[in-house]
């Protein structure tokens, strides 16, 4: 059942892992896929998001794995001021656990080979290149050897530490996160809702992201540098008691967030990273299931035609990172500057550009791409951009 | 689910991992400089000899179950990383 060798070695089965493995396994290479947990999709450490326009790239939608479509956003600034945006950033809410089964059976069809309670706990790296994987299964270890591993292993990534790529974040470029499913809320179920505020949530914010009426994902994510020990977990209390007062709880789940500028450099001779584990995250969203599907499915190609070539090298590997130099690198950089202006905005300045804001039309109240669209003609710090903007 | 703090080093570090607490989420290994925590399938588990006390861990975590704990604390040692970049 499981061979000694393979052309592509995929370590972590959540959308970057299968989507990568998809990819290779259509472009012909012998792929395997290790997921840790004994399911594909379980546990969900999401908030589910994520805009429609990046999905239809890859697939036409399903609706079995859609939660919701939204309308649009809603951003509520400290003082209460409610800012609503157009909904181009945003577009349904998935159901995390469907949505990676989902695609965890594309890479099925495809052709890949996937085993769960699979934990990859050691690279074979004789003389520092990676040749392989070993993973304990049910108290049995393996050794599978690789052409090309492609780690997928999330955020904490320790593939990419061992295979010698340093991927630790600095506390100002980790959200910690809390999450709860909340039902018997009566807020508007057609927009997602994001909360901003220093007392709300230190470099970060509140999310209600809903899943129908009654239902939604309430979370949070407050940047590690301003935190001590259980920060998120308090803070999202401390909201939901404010907001809601009494409601089920039927779902939790802690996570963390990486809020860093992409790897410099994600390849090495026969290995790569790709999603949260080369941290393509959204910056300033916080998003990270469309960085994971472009990312996966590039790192799955450029793998599979060097296989296929014969040139593992890592030269040959890094035509992944001009496959996702546009979507991924380029953006998440320019996020980044984003990122580093709106975690030290006070909550005045806050107010404040939620007040200028309002004084535009609807159709033109798209935040982030006001912000971009100012730090794309003027390479200087977000920070003196947004300054301009109140 | 187990949750336990390695102690094949013998070195005894002043963080403890609450195993009721732990969501076994990763944000800790994430942040971790030295790469000393470990986490297998249902386990949480820190290097003590690879530890330098930077405490960045303890914030990291979403729900507080990592914990300094005083009574092994080294002050001796944490002034040698108070100025790690954080």
């Amino acid at each position: 059942m499981i061979d000694d060798k393979y052309d592509i070695v995929v370590v972590g089965g959540g959308p970057a892992g299968t989507m990568a493995g998809a990819a290779a396994a259509k472009a012909g290479a012998k792929t395997l896929i290790l997921e840790r947990d004994a399911v594909f999709g379980i546990p969900v450490r999401c908030a589910e998001g994520v805009a429609v326009f990046h999905l239809k790239r890859f697939f036409d939608i399903d609706e079995k794995y859609v939660a919701a479509r939204l309308e649009g956003a809603v951003l509520h600034a400290p003082d209460g001021s409610e800012v609503p945006v157009a909904s181009e950033d945003f577009g349904m809410i998935l159901e995390r656990t469907l949505f990676d089964r989902w695609l965890a059976e594309n890479a099925a069809r495809a052709g890949a080979a996937l085993l769960t309670k699979s934990d990859v706990d050691g690279l074979i790296n004789p003389n520092g290149r990676v040749e392989g994987v070993y993973f304990t299964r049910l108290n049995k270890r393996y050794k599978v050897k690789a052409d090309v591993v492609i780690a997928a292993d999330g955020v904490e990534s320790r593939v990419a530490r061992w295979a010698g790529i340093p991927t630790h974040l600095k506390p100002v470029d980790l959200e910690s996160t809390y999450q709860y499913l909340v039902v018997g809320i009566d807020d508007d179920h057609n927009n997602i809702h994001i909360y901003l505020g220093n007392e709300i949530a230190p470099g970060g914010y509140v999310w209600v992201f809903p899943k129908g009426k009654g239902i939604a994902n309430v979370g949070i994510g407050v940047l590690t540098k301003y935190c001590d020990g259980g920060t998120a977990f308090r803070k999202l209390n401390e909201f939901i008691a404010n907001r809601y007062g009494k409601v089920s709880i039927i779902g939790e789940a802690a996570g963390g967030v990486p809020v860093a500028r992409p790897l410099k450099n994600p390849v090495k001779d026969g290995f790569m990273i790709t999603g949260d584990a080369a941290r393509h995250c959204n910056p300033v969203s916080g998003g990270g299931i469309a960085a994971a599907l472009i990312g996966g499915n590039a790192a799955g190609e450029v793998a599979a035609a060097a296989v296929a070539k014969g040139d593992i090298t890592e030269s040959a590997l890094k035509v992944y990172l001009k496959r996702i130099d546009k979507d991924i690198v380029k953006y998440h950089r320019r996020t980044y500057r984003l990122k580093e202006g709106v975690i030290k905005l006070t909550d005045d300045m806050l107010n404040k550009t939620a007040h200028n804001v309002l004084k535009l039309p609807p159709e033109k109240r798209t935040i982030v791409n006001i912000f971009l669209r100012g730090l794309a003609s003027q390479p200087k710090l977000a920070v003196d951009i947004i300054k301009a903007f109140i | 689910m187990e949750i336990n703090t390695i102690s094949e080093t013998k070195t005894v570090i002043p963080i403890l991992i609450e195993p009721q607490k732990c969501d076994l989420c990763g944000a800790c290994i994430g942040v971790c400089p030295p790469d000393c925590i470990v986490l297998t399938d249902h386990t949480l588990a820190i290097i003590g000899l690879k530890c330098i006390l930077c405490r960045i861990c303890l914030s990291a975590c979403p729900v507080g179950a990592l914990e300094w704990n005083s009574d092994n604390d080294n002050t001796k040692m944490l002034k040698s990383v108070e100025n790690y970049d954080r």
